[in-house]
């Protein structure tokens, strides 16, 4: 696989008269970990869904590993390795944490002992363990952003994108969880796109950077120089 | 840390509950085998045939219906197919019903998938809309084409002598035989779709679409094969409705109080539950029965009208259905003393 | 000659399928609800405006005001009790939770009353009317323009008085209409008051042209799903313009087909609308001029 393994060709999404996506075009190497930052409303969470075709663009082609994917059904984009964590936290209340992670595991795994084994793995890697067997809807929001990662990582993507994680964790669990971005990328080997308000932590974390406003792509380098950047320095200053 | 510990206290209380439904189930299972021996009459005999019959088709409703909350108001329909078929191949090839039968329950996956592809697609509202017109399609066209289906006077099984291989049986005891078997059956894939992969992706798309596609599943496949599946179950109760009462007409097939039967004695019994909807046909049935004897001429609608009370005060009240309140209760009690 | 007379027949009985299925698409557009019980209390409404006949000597016409009223009184008690509870329940509970009120209020009516057929007789019951070379029946005009004036008076209510413009906003967006100060439990209350009172209003104005019975209200169930699936789910002009329209589908069918087959048409429609146009068909025409 020589070319990128994400790439997205003047992809726009329109809201009625609002322009959520403005002819964004940018590439992914296979292996990178891409900072997505940029304020409130800039069109990140939107970038996402519409990569993972919950919301397809309304123009433009997304392209994983060179095939165009734009317009395939949600869980066939999930099936082919991407899928991504929400920013409004989606779990299954009713069901336990492991039996959240095992619906992740059983897409590549039919057999559920062997699901649930590598469920619990997972569980144990994002340290959600001790809880396997409460049910999803007893946890904290910040352990249920937890929760849904583990999901996501169970359905073993190749691209990764994560919006928003670290909301709500304390000074320490925001150390850890940034240990665990790094292992998921090089240890595993996942690509990930992360989407984060907390900018410290995105900024040490990123080995390159994108930078949104109002659904435009305004910077696109790595995170000192986008941090230096008129537009951006700009737009999060305008924000106020 | 208060909450490490919580883990270990529901361990065994999971384990418990499997070993307590275990228990519930071989009950069951043993009063059901049993029940001629204390079932005196043909009367009794003829309602524990139907407790079963009705059992088996409530436990096809529900998994589609309970696990996955795909609502269908016309489930009556592939009963209905299920008896035609087995009916007609009867009557004009002379096909037997032990053939008829899987004939009947083939015809009703097909159908299913082609009320299912084009609405499963839509909101849950939809699909129920959906059902509950094939339901009266089926109605008119079957009461219309009279040459091929006996129109209102309906479908006679002729008369047969006692011959097993045309499932034709001198003693009553064999049909409570063969329904007892066909919702042990039922039961048992209705345990296996719950503890498999197929009601894990059920129970995911039944608490949250969203992140069920986000898990790759895929609704419209997960669906349709718990509709054929549902479809097949519901479809065998036909073809054996078809052979124990040896008479269908469009109104007795296409009904809608059977299709609201199904879906009843499910909510009421439990419909997260692998033997709950069992449950709900074990108790309701011969309540009907018993209540339609007695309650005739102007209180015949009291017992309906009791159904329709009980089915709103168990939403309001025990939306998790009986099964769940019965465990929970056997928990307490097993639990207390340690 | 009969395709003209039956047109028009189609066209008088739509409007009164216009006006029960407002009743629904209402109730759906407000509170996301379907009303499996809607046709159980237009039966409703047909035995008050019966007994209004038989015990005061009312002419349903008459009645059919305080029909409509009673209706609306007892859909507000219904809604507190039976639909409130579930109305952010899973759709299993909110479908059966009216499914079983449709059980209850059919079988207490047969308890009650019998399964007999109950009719009236008014004076203007044989009575026809010659319109342009058609004869229309007279019972069938009054209940039209009853309907109709119905209809507008909802359309005025919605669109010119606080409380209607509230509930169109409830409508739209709950949690918006709450920041603006509007208590949507007590709009949901009225929504399905209004939405079964009108249903409860058609039913006694129909009264003159047909029998009241227990179960009547499961003949009108599925054309009532019809016209608001094919106008729309919850667009009150589109189950007017739908209700005509189904009205003489039906009623023209009858021309070139067996009478046992003219509600086939109606649910073949009803189920094409339900897999081509799930938005409603007059919708998806109007974003198609947009």
């Amino acid at each position: 696989m020589s070319g990128p393994l994400l790439e997205l060709r003047s992809v726009s999404r329109r809201f009625g008269g609002l322009l959520a996506l403005s002819e964004v075009s940018f590439q992914v190497q296979a292996g990178e970990l891409v900072g997505v930052i940029g304020p409130n409303g800039a069109g990140k969470s939107t970038l996402f869904n519409a990569i993972v075709q919950l919301i397809p663009p309304s123009s433009g082609q997304v392209l994983y590993q060179g095939r165009d994917i734009t317009g395939w059904p949600v869980n066939r984009v999930v099936a082919s390795g991407i899928t991504k964590t929400s920013q409004m936290v989606q779990v299954f209340g009713e069901m336990t944490v492991l039996e959240n992670v095992l619906i992740g595991a059983l897409l590549h795994q039919r057999r559920l002992d062997l699901a649930r084994r590598q469920a619990i793995e997972d569980l144990e890697f994002i340290g959600l363990a001790p809880r396997a067997e409460l049910p999803a809807r007893d946890l904290t929001l910040a352990d249920r952003a937890r929760l849904e990662l583990a999901r996501a990582l169970a359905v073993r993507p190749r691209l990764l994108m994560i919006d928003e994680v670290m909301a709500g964790l304390t000074e320490a669990e925001v150390g850890e969880m940034l240990d665990r971005l790094r292992a998921m990328n090089r240890e595993r080997g996942i690509t990930l796109l992360v989407i984060e308000h907390n900018m410290r932590a995105v900024m040490e974390v990123s080995q390159r950077v994108l930078a949104f406003e109002q659904g435009r792509l305004i910077a696109d380098g790595d995170p000192s120089s986008v941090s230096r950047d008129p537009q951006v320095v700009e737009a999060y200053l305008g924000m106020g | 840390m208060s909450d490490s510990a919580a883990p270990s206290l529901r361990i065994p209380s999971r384990r418990g509950r499997r070993a307590v439904e275990a228990a519930l189930a071989l009950v069951l299972l043993g009063l059901l085998l049993a029940a001629p021996f204390y079932v005196g009459t043909e009367f009794a005999l003829r309602i524990a045939t139907l407790c079963c019959l009705f059992g088996t088709m409530s436990l096809g409703w529900n998994l589609l219906g309970g696990y996955a909350n795909q609502i269908s108001l016309g489930h009556a329909v592939f009963f209905a197919v299920g008896a035609y078929t087995t009916g007609l191949l009867e009557i004009d090839f002379q096909v037997t019903p032990w053939l008829g039968i899987p004939a009947g329950m083939a015809l009703a996956v097909l159908v299913g998938i082609g009320i299912g592809i084009p609405t499963f697609r839509l909101a849950g509202h939809y699909f129920a809309l959906g059902t509950l017109a094939l339901l009266q399609i089926g109605d008119i066209l079957f009461t219309y084409y009279r040459q091929f289906t006996g129109g209102t006077l309906g479908l006679t099984l002729p008369i047969r002598g006692y011959r097993p291989e045309m499932f034709s049986f001198k003693y009553p005891i064999w049909y409570f035989y063969i329904a007892a078997g066909m919702m042990v059956g039922a039961l048992l894939a209705s345990r296996l779709v719950l503890r498999s992969g197929l009601g894990y992706r059920l129970r995911a798309i039944k608490e949250n679409p969203l992140a069920a596609q986000l898990a790759g599943i895929d609704l419209l496949r997960t669906k349709l094969t718990a509709l054929a599946v549902s479809a097949a179950v519901v479809a065998a109760g036909g073809g054996f409705y078809m052979q124990f009462i040896q008479f269908i007409d469009p109104d007795s097939a296409f009904s809608f109080q059977t299709s609201i039967n199904m879906a009843l004695f499910a909510i009421i019994g439990g419909v997260n539950s692998w033997w709950g909807p069992a449950l709900g046909a074990m108790l309701l049935v011969p309540l009907s029965e018993y209540t339609s004897l007695q309650l005739t001429g102007r209180l015949a609608p009291l017992g309906p009208l009791a159904y329709g009370l009980l089915l709103i005060v168990v939403i309001l009240l025990r939306p998790r259905g009986l099964a769940e309140w019965l465990l929970r209760l056997w928990e307490r009690l097993w639990q207390s003393p340690t | 000659m009969a395709l003209y007379q039956a047109l028009l027949n189609g066209l008088l009985i739509g409007g009164v399928y216009a006006l029960i299925s407002i009743g629904l698409t209402l109730v759906f557009g407000v509170m996301d609800i379907v009303n499996f019980a809607q046709g159980e209390f237009l039966m409703i409404g047909m035995f008050l405006a019966f007994f209004g006949h038989r015990l005061f000597g009312l002419d349903p016409l008459v009645a059919s005001v305080g029909a409509g009223l009673i209706v609306f009184a007892l859909g507000v008690v219904v809604e507190r009790v039976v639909i409130d509870p579930i109305i952010d329940a899973p759709p299993l509970a909110q479908i059966f939770a009216t499914v079983g009120l449709s059980v209850v209020l059919s079988n207490a009516a047969a308890a009650a009353f019998g399964n007999e057929y109950h009719g009236v007789t008014t004076p203007y019951g044989a009575v026809s009317v010659p319109f342009l070379g058609a004869h229309l029946p007279l019972s069938y005009l009054l209940a039209f323009a009853c309907a109709a004036v119905a209809a507008s008076l909802l359309y005025l209510f919605l669109n010119r008085t606080d409380v209607g413009r509230a509930m169109r906003a409830t409508a739209q967006n709950r949690n918006a209409a709450v920041l603006l100060g509007i208590n949507p439990r007590a709009m949901y209350m009225l929504a399905f008051g209004l939405g079964v009172g009108l249903a409860g209003f058609a039913g006694a104005v129909i009264l003159p042209y047909t029998v009241a019975y227990p179960a009547i209200g499961s003949q009108f169930v599925l054309i009532m799903y019809t016209v608001v699936v094919l106008g729309g789910l919850g667009s009150v002009r589109g189950a007017a313009v739908a209700g005509l329209a189904i009205g003489v589908i039906q009623s023209v069918s009858t021309v070139f087909l067996a009478t046992e087959l003219q509600n086939l048409v109606v649910f073949l429609i009803f189920v094409a609308a339900l897999i081509l146009v799930p938005g409603g068909v007059l919708k998806s025409v109007r974003l198609r001029r947009a």
